[in-house]
């Protein structure tokens, strides 16, 4: 039977909550469900729920560590190996019932991912990832410093939404195409609205 | 501003406030760029800038120097589009190489001319013009480039020493930006890290600047971008360039 997108969430939600995972807000509803809980050195775990409309009601689980918070990033800088797959090609509700075999999974997956030095220093030395870490930060410092006519470049604002869905306010999106812009940055709706989505995480996390 | 014309049909302008007619002369000499950085390089040395040969940034000539720890300051020559026998600087004083920096965030003045840094007297005394927007002959009466050096001499400070400017230069996210793309072409530069399979490399060195230089500066845009395209690659490998050169020179 196919499961709803918030009927997984609702299943996985308390599974991973008690290795210290928060469902990610995304406006979204087409990407993968994402979970997410900050680590040491200025990194990010990120538990990514795919397949949520196969017939047959699985999905898949993978986990990433990243210092962004734009958890699918890929790039020629960016070790390959920061995503894990899980033993089991696909979940189902009736697999996460028996809790202890994801969480004891995710755990030994953190801790593999954190005890390899290479791709801990890949991830540290990548350029990508260094420079959509400094945009997520200076979307979150210009949404706490700035009121929204205090921002350049105002009159060219043409991808953020009309009005807000969920609770990760308009501002955000304006405040992430603005960004965009006057670091002359490739830019289109998606790109705004996951920066936006990505520094609103990083603030939620930070703040957890 | 009154108008008389020359025989041949060029403009000889009385300024307001003055009787006399301004010792304003058209040789017929068009100027170029080689008699300019010809004529100005020894003063721009002599205040401690660096000639750079050019022929990306746009520039009729372009110097710099460093004015402390990732700030630096350069002058553009610019030969005026109407009046070919005209001509000026543009000082460009942010924490990057790159030049000619507009709008978005980043401060109005730090990309500003010798004479909108100086009185209405002082125009008139260096100019012979009390406009906002002036420009020097190479082709006049004076010996220009010991007047283009005292008037570098005067603005400089006014420039450089201005709190307000450093601040908001420092907070301009654009150009922290830049910096950083500098920053890590030189890093790509200095630990030879480079894809294969480059397309917008030249074949050989431009502007003096060694060939690794437009390799990494190509390799960083890829791994931002996944793609880029010559200009860029050429624009950020020559401020990359300037950046280590002014560095290696003065120190970090």
């Amino acid at each position: 039977m196919k499961l709803k997108r918030q009927a997984i969430v609702n299943i996985i939600t308390p599974v991973v909550e008690r290795l210290g995972y928060h469902y990610m807000e995304d406006i979204s509803g087409n990407t993968p469900i994402v979970f997410a809980k900050k680590s040491k050195d200025d990194l990010y775990f990120f538990i990514l729920v795919g397949g949520v409309a196969s017939v047959n009601g699985s999905f898949s689980i993978e986990l990433t560590l990243s210092p962004s918070t734009n958890a699918g990033l890929k790039g020629l800088d960016i070790p390959s190996n920061n995503i894990r797959q899980f033993p089991k090609s696909f979940w189902t509700a009736e697999m996460l019932s028996e809790d202890s075999t994801l969480t004891e999974s995710l755990t030994h997956k953190e801790n593999e991912m954190l005890n390899d030095e290479t791709l801990i220093e890949e991830l540290k030395q990548s350029k990508k990832l260094l420079l959509e870490v400094q945009l997520e930060k200076w979307v979150i410092s210009w949404y706490q410093e700035k009121d929204e006519s205090q921002l350049p470049l105002l009159s060219f604002i043409r991808y953020t939404p009309k009005e807000s869905a969920g609770s990760i306010d308009l501002k955000w999106y304006v405040v992430a195409e603005v960004v965009l812009r006057v670091t002359w940055m490739p830019i289109d709706k998606d790109r705004v609205y996951s920066l936006a989505t990505q520094a609103y995480w990083r603030h939620c996390l930070e703040s957890t | 501003m009154q108008e008389d014309y020359l025989p041949y049909g060029r403009i000889l302008y009385k300024t307001s406030g003055y009787n006399e007619i301004i010792d304003y002369l058209w040789t017929g000499m068009k100027l170029n760029k080689r008699d300019l950085i010809k004529a100005l390089r020894p003063g721009f040395e002599a205040m401690g800038y660096h000639y750079f040969k050019d022929s990306i940034s746009g520039a009729q000539g372009l110097f710099g120097k460093k004015i402390a720890k990732d700030l630096y300051l350069q002058a553009a020559l610019t030969i005026h589009r109407f009046y070919d026998d005209q001509f000026t600087v543009d000082l460009c004083f942010t924490n990057t190489t790159s030049i000619y920096h507009s709008g978005l965030d980043i401060p109005d003045c730090s990309n500003i001319r010798p004479c909108q840094l100086l009185s209405v007297e002082e125009r008139i005394k260096y100019y012979h013009c009390d406009k906002n927007d002036c420009w020097w002959s190479l082709y006049g009466s004076e010996d220009i480039r010991s007047v283009v050096v005292e008037v570098l001499s005067i603005v400089e400070p006014r420039l450089v020493n201005n709190s307000d400017l450093l601040r908001r230069i420092r907070e301009s996210i654009h150009l922290q930006t830049e910096e950083l793309l500098e920053k890590w072409i030189i890093d790509n530069y200095t630990q030879k890290r480079f894809l294969s399979n480059l397309k917008y490399t030249p074949d050989r060195p431009l502007d003096d600047i060694p060939l690794d230089w437009f390799r990494a500066s190509e390799t960083i845009l890829l791994f931002l971008f996944n793609e880029t395209a010559f200009p860029k690659v050429r624009c950020l490998a020559s401020d990359s360039f300037r950046r280590y050169t002014l560095d290696s020179m003065y120190g970090e």
